[in-house]
């Protein structure tokens, strides 16, 4: 048995042969065909026909599995399979330099990939990975081994990187779990494996020279291990661990709808992030009690102009609609330099998550702030509403935010539209937020931490940047001292505090956050049922704040 | 032969997804047509080449179309721009 370690991305046990998916490399040494060029088109020309072929499955696949406007980057794959320069470089390098298909292929493929590499936009840069994915297409395409592993049995998908084509292709009922050696927990692979409940692990060093065929492979996606070829205990401890994780999920779902009480008798109340009314009703469904974060991102995103003030009051009216009464937290705006919204002209930053975005932006934007105060206003009659400002980092901020709702409410009385005033709550989501949380906490009516943002500016990690995401840890000591502050000032202000970041959701973590006295924990819709169930089994325990 | 001006008007520029309803929509027609920006050209048929000019946001573009059909293609490339792209 040898042991592997990787960052865990999709929890769950998985067990089972190995199935080993390669791609070709692109590395193809220039190599002379040394007969006949005609010869060499025919393989190269029924290699693409084939490859044409595959990818109309995958792009119908891909309609019926993803978002519209997800599925047709396959549509753009076909174009570029069909392209004529891409064609004509192969052709020259096959008549011309006498080159073999193959490493024709390779080198008109890395010459184009390069071509966007080098360009500044990362919109454009990203295109490389494309280019690539067509390529290695047709190079399996042209090798006469055709791909004779297909899996006929459940097994686990050990893979350097998950390629988009790939991730559509993948048969769910044959996966029981995911292990690749780069990526991190934002890559193709992490949010696919999430979004279909199958055991993750990614960024796993070593993994293709420890795995070969008909190995068996073990792992845990809470924990990130994996065994090659575990001996008898170690099987033994993890399926007995998956046995319980099974009668966990199920107990969960019998009991979604009722309250979750820790072991010591505090309730903790289980909501649910949301960005559509549909998020909001497949939460209620799962026994969601509120809504403790409605992003609003979406609307301002993928477009040329800003949505309108009649626009955004009618997503949120329909919003309100589907949370049925219960409350509905309803964040602004949070963007910044790094998100696609041309037509707000924010300029480019050396750092965004640094730069001006969330509140900052929008204190500067009085414009977009307002507009989206009085829509979020006009939906506030129709239920249980408030409004969450993100990235704050000093209370004058709030001050500022909370002028311009008694502003915006004065505006609509005088335009004969209802505005009753809403409860304003804080993202405490900057280490500086959770040290003056007493100051904040005096001007705000509640707290919502956002997990993710706090570890990544707590511990300075990007935890999208495989090189130090192994550091990232909402567990952390010195994170759970900010949320230790931000709950103490909260109580003692009498306002209440929620979780609404990953950590919400994440069984190392519950335990701790319930014992340091958070009052709400705001997950993905899906999770809710396993929420529950953690607060349930959570014995009252100190917290371990020193490292 | 007949060449338009015309600015693009896509947040993300032309990158995968507009390229290819651009492309698929000047392929319907058998005019050879060029998309002109910044001293280079590409053939509009050919999604490598349109995504490799870096098309971004509110930068203007010349196309140009030759052929019997030559007409159709540039009002339905114009129609596409204006309508930014909307429809898949």
């Amino acid at each position: 048995m040898s042991s592997l370690a990787g960052i865990p991305v999709s929890p769950g046990i998985a067990l089972g042969p190995a199935h080993i998916l390669t791609h070709p490399s692109l590395d193809v040494p220039e190599a002379p065909h040394g007969g006949n060029a005609d010869t060499e088109l025919q393989r190269f020309h029924r290699s693409v026909a084939t490859s044409t072929d595959e990818l109309k499955a995958i792009h119908a696949a891909a309609e019926k599995k993803l978002r519209k406007q997800d599925a047709e980057i396959f549509s753009a794959h076909l174009l570029m399979l069909d392209d004529p320069a891409l064609i004509d470089a192969v052709v020259s390098r096959v008549r011309v330099a006498g080159l073999t298909a193959e490493s024709a292929v390779a080198a008109a493929v890395r010459d184009t990939a390069s071509q966007f590499d080098a360009m500044d936009d990362p919109y454009f840069r990203e295109r490389a990975a494309d280019v690539r994915d067509i390529g290695r297409r047709i190079l399996k395409n042209l090798s006469e081994v055709s791909a004779a592993s297909r899996a006929d049995a459940p097994g686990v998908l050990v893979t350097g990187e998950l390629l988009p084509s790939d991730t559509v292709a993948l048969d769910a009922a044959l996966t029981a779990g995911i292990a690749t050696e780069k990526g991190g927990a934002t890559s193709h692979a992490s949010i696919l494996a999430r979004s279909l409940g199958i055991p993750c692990v990614v960024g796993v060093a070593g993994l293709l020279d420890a795995v070969r065929p008909g190995d068996e492979i073990a792992l845990d996606g809470a924990t990130g291990e994996i065994f090659v070829n575990p001996d008898a205990d170690t099987k033994k401890r993890l399926t007995e661990l998956a046995e319980k994780l099974r009668i966990r999920r199920e107990t969960a779902r019998k009991k979604k709808d009722e309250p979750a009480r820790a072991r010591d008798g505090r309730r903790v109340a289980v909501y649910a992030n949301a960005a559509s009314a549909d998020d909001i009703s497949a939460a209620l469904e799962n026994g969601a009690e509120g809504v403790g974060l409605f992003r609003t991102e979406f609307l301002f995103l993928d477009r040329a102009a800003m949505p309108s003030e009649d626009e955004q009051a009618e997503v949120y009216a329909r919003a309100v609609a589907a949370a049925q009464g219960r409350p509905i937290s309803v964040r602004l705006l949070d963007i910044g330099g790094d998100k696609p919204a041309r037509y707000l002209q924010i300029p480019q930053e050396m750092n965004p998550f640094l730069g001006l975005r969330a509140v900052r932006l929008l204190l500067e934007r009085p414009d977009v702030l307002r507009a989206q105060i009085r829509a979020i206003l006009r939906a506030a009659p129709q239920g249980n509403l408030s409004i969450l400002v993100p990235m704050i980092s000093d209370p004058a901020e709030l001050e500022a935010v909370r002028r311009h709702i008694v502003a915006c409410r004065a505006e609509l009385e005088s335009r004969g539209v209802p505005a009753p005033p809403v409860p304003l709550g804080v993202m405490i989501e900057v280490p500086a937020a959770a040290l003056c949380a007493p100051a904040l906490a005096r001007i705000a009516d509640y707290f919502s931490i956002g997990t993710n943002d706090l570890t990544q500016y707590c511990l300075a990690v990007d935890r999208g940047n495989p090189a130090v995401a192994s550091l990232y840890r909402p567990t952390h000591p010195s994170v759970l001292r900010l949320i230790d502050l931000t709950v103490r000032a909260a109580h003692d202000a009498g306002i209440k505090v929620s979780v609404c970041g990953e950590a919400g959701s994440d069984p190392a973590a519950v335990p701790h956050l319930v014992n340091l006295g958070v009052d709400t924990l705001s997950v993905a819709a899906a999770a809710v049922p396993d929420v529950k169930e953690l607060v349930r089994n959570t014995d009252p325990a100190p917290v371990p704040l020193d490292a | 032969m007949i060449q338009i001006e015309i600015p693009i008007n896509h947040p993300t520029g032309l990158h995968a997804r507009p390229a290819a309803q651009f492309v698929n929509a000047a392929k319907a027609f058998s005019a050879r047509i060029a998309v002109r920006h910044d001293g280079r050209e590409a053939d509009a048929k050919s999604i490598l080449s349109i995504m490799a000019l870096g098309l971004k946001n509110q930068c203007t573009v010349t196309i140009l179309a030759d052929g019997p059909d030559e007409n159709d293609a540039i009002n339905r490339l114009k129609a596409l721009i204006e309508s930014n792209f909307a429809e898949g």
